[in-house]
């Protein structure tokens, strides 16, 4: 496959890199330009938001979802996130992107893998949620859009296969 | 701004602009919790182009809150992803999605 069929971007992020928490905006700046995405950027960020979100604060730090529906608990939630990024004394999450030009639209492959022995892969499970829950819904939601969610828990990764679409009209 | 408030009566609108996610936990939590008299809160996410998951979970916490006040929610979006986003987590039941 030639360089114009498919396009790689990997991103590593050490602990410096994870405190600033760019990562998503800088995939995506990363992936500016690609003309078969051009029209599917909300789908891109909430993938790669998703994945993300989950490899710091499950991966890295250990949070559990079920906090979040705690009297308090969404905002303890995000207190926990920020404290831990600011004391995290080692870690790395890596993000491996991969867009391949199809005949008919093209295919979206997300990786991101992180180092953590905290709640591990296996454990976000991407289950549905009730309606009300606050949280824990991000794989689930990932699936129902379309997305394969696979996740390689030895590994500690996470990887999302999408099949975007040709765009018509305006997303 | 991301996240813009308008208070008129007792309706108050939330404009979000750009980027709906965690970042905005803290500022959204003080724009509804810091008023009072409101009968409806709309959230307006015309401008919003981004989600994540983390915004759903501020949607029901805004939810929570109203419904402890007697407060509808409502929610503007011309975006079809953020649409798709929204049925899918079945929010339709839960909020007016105008």
């Amino acid at each position: 496959m030639d360089r114009m069929h498919r396009r790689r971007v990997a991103i590593v992020l050490d602990v410096d890199a994870l405190r600033r928490d760019d990562a998503v905006a800088r995939v995506l700046a990363a992936l500016d330009g690609i003309p078969e995405l051009r029209a599917h950027r909300a789908e891109l960020f909430f993938i790669v938001a998703e994945l993300y979100n989950n490899a710091v604060e499950h991966g890295l730090l250990g949070l559990g979802s079920e906090a979040k529906g705690e009297p308090g608990g969404f905002e303890a939630y995000y207190a926990a996130r920020s404290a831990g990024l600011a004391s995290l004394s080692s870690g790395r999450i890596r993000i491996d992107v991969e867009v391949e030009k199809r005949r008919v639209g093209a295919h979206l492959r997300v990786r991101v893998t992180d180092s953590g022995s905290g709640l591990g892969a296996a454990t976000r499970a991407p289950r549905a949620p009730a309606p009300e829950a606050r949280g824990g819904r991000g794989l689930a939601l990932l699936r129902s859009l379309g997305a394969v969610v696979t996740i390689d828990a030895p590994a500690s990764s996470v990887t999302v296969d999408y099949a975007v679409p040709v765009a018509i009209g305006v997303s | 701004m991301p996240l813009t408030t308008h208070r008129q009566e007792g309706t108050l609108t939330f404009r979000i602009d750009d980027r709906f996610d965690f970042s905005l936990h803290r500022d959204f939590r003080a724009a509804h919790e810091g008023q009072s008299g409101v009968s409806c809160y709309v959230v307006d996410l015309t401008g919003a182009g981004y989600m994540d998951s983390s915004a759903l979970g501020m949607l029901l916490l805004l939810r929570e809150w109203a419904q402890g006040t007697g407060a509808e929610v409502r929610i503007l979006t011309r975006t079809s992803f953020v649409r798709r986003i929204l049925a899918s987590a079945r929010f339709d039941k839960l909020f007016r999605i105008d």
